[in-house]
């Protein structure tokens, strides 16, 4: 059995990541092509739970990523961000502080990266089940984007606040997008059967 | 001119002329040829000691003709069933019909003793082994014409682990497992493990070690879930369905079917011809010339040709538009092509970030409408090109490709390398687990197991 290194078998500094600085060994968790990292693996890249915390929070909301690799870096740290705030969430934490500012920054968007964020973001904010976000879902529920909205009524089945059935239940009468129906009625289904 | 032309009880001489048999009923054989017309020759059930195993003519059987499925002697006409075929015996390629060789084939069901007998000379053939219990050893049969075999095993139960914990070799005189559980994934010279509902057994995994044709043993089980060790005695209570696969020839050619979920009103349509991309526009534009050139090249670059393509709406599948890694089984149920990979374009994965998906290895040469396979096929994701090029995004096809065709990771996050020796860990290679790097590279080791992969026509 062999264990390389890999900072040495690859690259002996941090990468440049737009406009952050990123160490090596958080570019390469963060960029991971068909896996998703866990938090043990973020954990060890960012030296300990605290700093990836922190870390993940900063990357998620750096703006600046441009390049591809930056880029896809962004988008795992928003969806880590998920299981970055410890149970019961609060709404002043880090990891739910930057996922409602990545929201209300991107809240406009269709299109574009920007989109995906927005998208990714929406995700990643319904499993810290923070009542108060109910709104801040329910307002992307008239976003342009199926996808969008596909991911609003996903994030809103995670939230598990029954408070989201009436307007979910609306957005189904007027929905035209049958992702978005398939979305919703599972949605319903699952916020229907709450306690989740 | 093969024997056959000249029909029952006739074998064709090395001028070509038909020659007919003289083998009366109990006199020994070695080719179906050598018997007269009515009788067939059949492998005695005795070894004696000798090898190759002996025969002798025998009356012929009620049964199917040679290369039809079998799954006992007893069925087949001429009284051979190997690998779920009729099997005629032969001497020489000259004896079996056009399209078939004269090859060796383990009869599993007399210990490690080999047989001369016709198999198809190119293509796979695939096979379903007989596994009754949750936990049970089965031989598996591999002809000396055989490049690689691939074994899929599923369980009914999702939330149980299938998988092969041993495998022994086929020489006898070797009596250290090729696979063995408790040495764990790196420790063995076939990487395997066992997995949630479906798992695959690709041999071989690395050129390192010679895989050579006879009766392998493998030790099938089922686990009732992840946290359990079959070391311990901990098997499942599903009994494994497995098929295995064996590639028969050195033909490299890929074959690729295109599947396009709905894809109107993409955030990423900026990189689509018109804001549009299916089936129709796929065949042509940027997808064509960007995408589907880039990945010819990087696959011959792999020495794999790109085969016939072909492509295909799926619009009336919404909830799996933009599929979760947990329900990606749902989408590739839909791989209904068994010759190549399927190969399933979708709007985004979640969770965001996770641009593309694949079992690894995959059940090559199955379709998911085999008994077998659930995951037949690759997903891609195309909200990557919201950041990605066409090109970026067709290396990262390749590489799931390759990952499905039974390569992995030149390196693992966590720092272990992959046991093909002459491959490093570089970024520059095409199975590095990162996007960055951009590597395209494979090693001549890490390509041979790719043409030898069972998903080749």
């Amino acid at each position: 059995m062999k264990i390389w290194p890999i900072a040495l078998a690859l690259f002996a500094g941090s990468v440049s990541a737009a406009s952050l600085e990123l160490p090596t060994n958080v570019q390469l968790v963060l960029t991971l092509i068909d896996a998703v990292p866990t938090p043990s693996q973020l954990d060890l890249a960012f030296n300990d739970h605290a700093g990836a915390a922190q870390g993940l929070a900063a990357i998620a909301t750096d703006s600046g990523a441009i390049d591809a690799a930056s880029r896809s870096a962004r988008l795992h740290a928003i969806s880590a961000l998920a299981t970055y705030c410890a149970m019961p969430c609060n709404e002043l934490d880090p990891a739910h502080v930057a996922l409602v500012s990545i929201i209300q920054n991107t809240t406009a968007e269709s299109t574009g990266f920007d989109a995906i964020v927005l998208r990714a973001a929406i995700e990643a904010l319904g499993p810290q089940r923070v009542g108060t976000d109910l709104q801040l879902l329910v307002d992307q529920l008239q976003n342009p984007s199926r996808d969008v909205r596909t991911a609003v009524a996903h994030s809103l089945r995670d939230l598990c606040n029954t408070n989201a059935i009436a307007p979910l239940r609306q957005q189904q009468q007027n929905e035209t997008s049958d992702q978005v129906k398939q979305a919703i009625t599972e949605a319903l289904r699952v916020l229907g059967q709450a306690p989740c | 001119m093969r024997a056959p032309d000249c029909g029952d009880g006739f074998s064709c001489g090395d001028d070509g002329s038909c020659v007919e048999a003289t083998g009366g009923e109990g006199d020994t054989c070695l080719s179906e040829v050598q018997c007269m017309p009515g009788l067939a020759c059949m492998l005695s059930p005795e070894t004696h000691g000798v090898d190759p195993l002996t025969a002798a003519c025998t009356d012929e059987y009620v049964g199917h003709i040679a290369g039809s499925a079998c799954s006992k002697d007893l069925d087949c006409r001429d009284g051979t069933c190997a690998m779920g075929r009729c099997i005629d015996l032969c001497q020489d390629t000259r004896d079996c019909a056009a399209g078939m060789v004269c090859t060796h084939i383990p009869r599993v069901e007399l210990g490690t003793k080999m047989f001369a007998g016709c198999l198809q000379a190119t293509g796979t053939i695939a096979w379903n082994l007989p596994i009754t219990s949750p936990h049970q050893t089965v031989p598996l049969a591999v002809p000396e014409s055989a490049q690689a075999v691939s074994i899929s095993m599923r369980v009914d139960d999702p939330n149980q682990m299938v998988g092969v914990i041993r495998v022994d070799g086929p020489n006898p005189s070797t009596t250290e497992p090729l696979l063995l559980y408790e040495r764990g994934v790196y420790g063995n010279s076939i990487r395997h493990r066992p997995a949630l509902g479906q798992s695959v057994l690709a041999m071989p995994s690395t050129p390192d070690v010679t895989f050579s044709a006879g009766r392998y043993l493998l030790e099938v089980t089922s686990l009732s879930g992840p946290n359990y060790d079959p070391t311990q005695g901990d098997f499942g209570t599903a009994t494994p369905i497995a098929t295995a696969v064996a590639k028969l020839d050195q033909n490299v050619s890929l074959d690729l079917h295109f599947f396009f979920l709905n894809l109107d009103d993409h955030p990423c349509a900026a990189a689509f011809d018109g804001g549009t991309l299916d089936a129709t526009s796929a065949v042509a534009g940027s997808f064509k010339s960007r995408f589907q050139n880039t990945l010819s090249s990087y696959l011959a670059k792999s020495d794999v040709a790109l085969g016939s393509v072909t492509y295909q709406d799926l619009k009336d599948h919404p909830d799996l538009d933009g599929p979760s890694l947990a329900n990606v089984n749902d989408l590739l149920k839909l791989g209904t092509y068994s010759v190549g990979i399927n190969v399933f374009f979708v709007r985004s994965m979640s969770p965001a970030g996770v641009q593309a998906f694949g079992p690894n290895p995959g059940p090559a040469g199955l379709a998911s409408t085999d008994d077998v396979s659930l995951q037949s096929g690759i997903i891609i994701s195309l909200d990557s090109l919201c950041y990605e090029s066409w090109e970026e995004v067709a290396r990262l096809t390749t590489r799931e490709i390759a990952r499905y065709m039974g390569l992995y990771n030149n390196v693992e996050l966590d720092g272990h390398v992959d046991p093909i020796t002459d491959s490093d860990a570089l970024s520059t290679n095409l199975m590095y687990f990162s996007e960055v790097g951009g590597g395209t590279e494979l090693s001549p080791d890490q390509k041979l197991i790719l043409s030898r992969s069972p998903v080749l026509r």
